[in-house]
């Protein structure tokens, strides 16, 4: 009996992670979706047969090899899907388990070693190694942030789609916000004028649809406090 | 499923002495678990300093590289003194090993933690959303065509991605951050294996593996060799048996199931894992009737791997031979003139285009590392044959004479990309060579063991020193950058608008790193003349809208020609629209009237501006 306990732990963990990573969103199904891929590479373990920490290596990169196979064999079938993924996942984390209790009935049982001060000594520079390291990747990825997710500058855009023209304009994150004043001009006659445009940090405004005639140099200038800050086409056509 | 079995009869053990305990007073076991924990916390420290330095580089302050190094000895020392000198039992060394290649990786993480940043980061990017966006294999990458028809690293991110939600970069960084964790634990495992349970040469064959210029950051960049390689050592280790003995039928299956993973990958590292393959079962199949020896003969795993990647070239992938024929012909030619002309084509550490050059002793260090290994390798070898090892313990150390074969094309500049990218395959063999060597004479000698550490933290030291270009090691302030060398923020943001406001699958011709955020991030077909035949510099380069730029824009059918103004400021020399262009462009400096005179033409309409950059509608292709 106590070989199946385990085994039943996985199984339960499997059919709830599945379930929660197809119905839920955001961190729970990134819990669920994590737990169920160690719930995967904790069976192959079991069915290792080695001392747990001996089986994690192998484990681990046994995990990889199914979702590799598994996802071509999805893609080629054309069922890529959430469902059909976790699906396949857990399937193979509840077969894998259960045929590990089934050999290990049959076969000879393994026995963790004993945990005994150095195992906790060890153990506490793990975690330490986890905290520092998960602090210091925060403070990487702050730092970055701060540095690349920045654009330099306003992006100002006006595109042609048919007869019409899609003019907007975004201002980077990073930036303070910015009080606008866009102008369409058309062989130097003003066709369109938006005034007090408001733009946050990281927002895009887009004003609606220009139907311009036929013919004629369009520039679009963008304005701040009377001062040309962005204009497409950069110089006038001359 | 049984896999190798540890900690052997201590008869069995052919070449490690018994532990000696060296702290009077001290059990054994304690000093085993606060070893560990040490060279976890040192890990820890070494992977905040490389953060604080990789901010301090972001920010433009000063500083960075002195913390670059002491993060990187930091993690190195710690961990070699625990696998190489101290008492440790295998479990705790096997640990220590894991840590030692996790931090390594996250120096890499460190780096970028926010975006993708290496060139075939860009590439696979692509791939996996492609893939994720139709839930079709073999996606059209314009980036680089071959990795396609590779989709082992793709269906594993998106199987990632969908599981959890987290974006393909978050995916990207989990997938070869354990990886990684497995390159390390099987080279660790193998080795211990192959030398019938000796921890501390799995120990070492770990640190001068990692010493390999690929490993800090080349390999930990999402790539699929990044996780073709770890699966490929997991397979071997599948079938490694101490005394060559065979391997169970669960055991062949895994290392079968894993080998059609790696083909299905990476094409050269299938190739690699077929070679080791076949050579195993040749060697083996001699040694047994030589030597009457009853040695494992992997015959099955080798004709499937062989014939599952050869398959695989011709049914699915025909293009890698395209992909990869040009650059060993140029690499073989080169080399060819090296010995008949002793003509050298390339520098040593030259630094083409680059603002900071390396240090002096850091070139000392890599050229010191290199004595040592080229002295190691011959001193192992000889040693090798005469000692009771299965075969393919002896197959991987031979295959480090791969490395020394490769070497004079480092004095090529075609062959350079070849010997350096080999170097994560010829570092199996040369750690399996240094680990030997450390076990069999190490051991006997206090001295003699602190040697073999100052001999691997030189190798380390070495390997590090050339493993990134010096001016790129850290990461880059976005605010002085130039935007023609690296991928901005700027990029990042037209690449965003481009998919969200004109879809994807436009034809772009635009700069080299310009185009691998459009590749990528925009998912638009940007035009090379390596993926696509199309000449982008002869759209670029003349100073008016001639008859030849006409007839580019319609060969290569240009929608849209994003023009980065920054190219005007890269050094000669440089390519600056694409890696092929012809070195006559590259020589002379580029006039602004050249971008301008896209503004001026009616063939073009301005759409987009931000920064330096702007995007120019093709208004006819066929021209007025």
């Amino acid at each position: 009996m106590p070989n199946r306990r385990i085994p039943a732990v996985c199984s339960g963990v499997t059919i709830a992670s599945v379930v929660v990573s197809c119905v839920t969103a955001g961190p729970l199904r990134l819990i669920a979706g994590l737990s169920l891929l160690a719930a995967l590479a904790w069976a192959v373990s079991l069915l290792l047969r080695r001392p747990r920490f001996d089986a994690i290596v192998p484990a681990g990169g046994l995990t990889l090899v199914f979702l590799v196979l598994a996802g071509l064999g999805l893609a080629t079938v054309h069922i890529l899907s959430v469902a059909a993924t976790a699906l396949a996942v857990g399937a193979a984390a509840l077969m894998t388990a259960w045929a590990a209790a089934r050999f290990r009935r049959a076969g000879r049982p393994t026995r963790a070693a004993r945990r005994g001060a150095h195992g906790y000594l060890a153990i506490a520079g793990v975690l330490l190694f986890a905290i520092i390291a998960t602090v210091a990747v925060r403070y990487a990825a702050a730092s970055a942030t701060a540095d690349s997710s920045q654009a330099s500058s306003l992006a100002l855009w006006a595109y042609p789609v048919g007869n019409q023209l899609h003019v907007g304009a975004q201002q980077p994150d990073g930036h303070g916000a910015l009080s606008l004043r866009i102008v369409v001009t058309q062989a130097g006659v003003t066709a369109a004028t938006w005034n007090n445009i408001h733009l946050e940090p990281g927002r895009s405004w887009d004003a609606p649809a220009l139907t311009l005639p036929r013919g004629g140099q369009v520039q679009v200038v963008a304005l701040h406090a009377g001062t040309v800050v962005a204009s497409l086409p950069t110089r006038p056509s001359q | 499923m049984t896999v190798p079995k540890a900690a052997p009869p201590a008869a069995s053990r052919v070449l490690v002495p018994a532990p000696v305990s060296r702290w009077p007073g001290w059990r054994p076991a304690r000093a085993t678990g606060l070893a560990v924990a040490l060279a976890f916390v040192a890990d820890s420290a070494g992977v905040a300093a490389l953060a604080a330095a990789d901010a301090r580089s972001r920010a433009g302050a000063s500083g960075g590289y002195p913390l670059f190094w002491a993060g990187i000895a930091l993690i190195l020392v710690p961990s070699a003194w625990v696998l190489l000198l101290s008492q440790e039992g295998r479990q705790g060394r096997l640990a220590v090993a894991l840590g030692f290649g996790l931090s390594l990786y996250l120096a890499k993480v460190v780096y970028e933690p926010t975006a993708f940043t290496f060139h075939d980061e860009f590439a696979h990017y692509r791939n996996a959303s492609n893939l994720l966006a139709s839930g079709q294999l073999f996606g059209y990458n314009p980036l680089i065509r071959a990795t396609g028809y590779y989709p082992g690293l793709a269906v594993a991110t998106d199987a990632i991605t969908r599981l959890t939600g987290l974006p393909v970069y978050a995916s990207g960084l989990l997938l070869i951050g354990c990886a990684r964790l497995a390159l390390v634990g099987s080279l660790f495992l193998l080795t211990d294996e192959v030398f019938a349970g000796s921890p501390r040469a799995a120990g070492t064959a770990v640190v001068v593996y990692a010493a390999n210029p690929n490993f800090l950051y080349f390999d930990a960049q999402y790539s699929y060799e990044s996780l073709a390689l770890p699966l490929a050592v997991l397979a071997v280790y599948f079938l490694a048996r101490r005394a060559g003995s065979k391997p169970t039928i669960l055991a062949t299956a895994a290392c079968l199931a894993t080998a059609l993973a790696v083909v299905a990958t990476h094409h050269v590292t299938a190739w690699f894992l077929a070679i080791i393959l076949l050579a195993w079962a040749g060697a083996a199949w001699l040694r047994r009737h030589q030597e009457r020896a009853p040695e494992f003969l992997p015959v099955l795993p080798a004709a499937v791997t062989a014939s599952a990647a050869l398959a695989w070239v011709l049914a699915v992938a025909p293009i890698t031979v395209a992909y990869i024929a040009p650059v060993l012909t140029r690499a073989l030619q080169q080399g060819l003139q090296l010995i008949i002309s002793r003509r050298m084509s390339r520098a040593l550490f030259a630094n083409t285009g680059q603002a900071a050059t390396a240090p002096r002793w850091e070139d000392l260090a890599a050229i010191a590392a290199t004595l040592v290994i080229l002295a190691v390798i011959p001193v192992a070898l000889v040693r090798l044959r005469r000692a009771g090892l299965p075969v393919v313990a002896k197959l991987l150390a031979t295959s480090s004479l791969a490395w020394v074969a490769l070497l004079p094309l480092r004095f090529t500049a075609a062959g350079q990309e070849t010997a350096n990218r080999s170097s994560e395959f010829a570092y199996l063999g040369i750690a399996i060579c240094f680990a030997f060597l450390v076990e069999s004479l190490a051991g006997s000698s206090r001295w003699r063991r602190w040697l073999a550490l100052g001999a691997v933290a030189l190798v380390f030291t070495g390997g590090v020193a050339v493993s990134w270009n010096y001016a790129q090691r850290l990461a880059p302030d976005y605010q002085l950058v130039n935007g023609s060398a690296t991928v901005t923020p700027d990029d990042r943001a037209l690449a965003q608008w481009m998919l969200a406001t004109l879809g994807s699958g436009h034809r772009v011709a635009t700069d080299s790193q310009t185009g691998l955020a459009l590749g990528s991030l925009g998912r638009q077909n940007v035009q090379t003349w390596a993926e696509d035949g199309a000449r982008v510099w002869l759209i670029f380069y003349p100073r008016t809208v001639t008859s030849q730029v006409r007839a580019e824009l319609r060969h290569s059918q240009v929608q849209y020609v994003v023009v980065q103004a920054d190219v005007l400021g890269l050094p000669e020399g440089v390519a600056r629209f694409d890696d092929s262009e012809p070195a006559q462009y590259d020589d002379s400096p580029l006039p602004a009237a050249s971008l301008a005179k896209f503004g001026r033409s009616p063939l073009f309409r301005e759409i987009y501006t931000i920064g330096s950059l702007r995007v120019y509608q093709v208004s006819s292709p066929e021209g007025p």
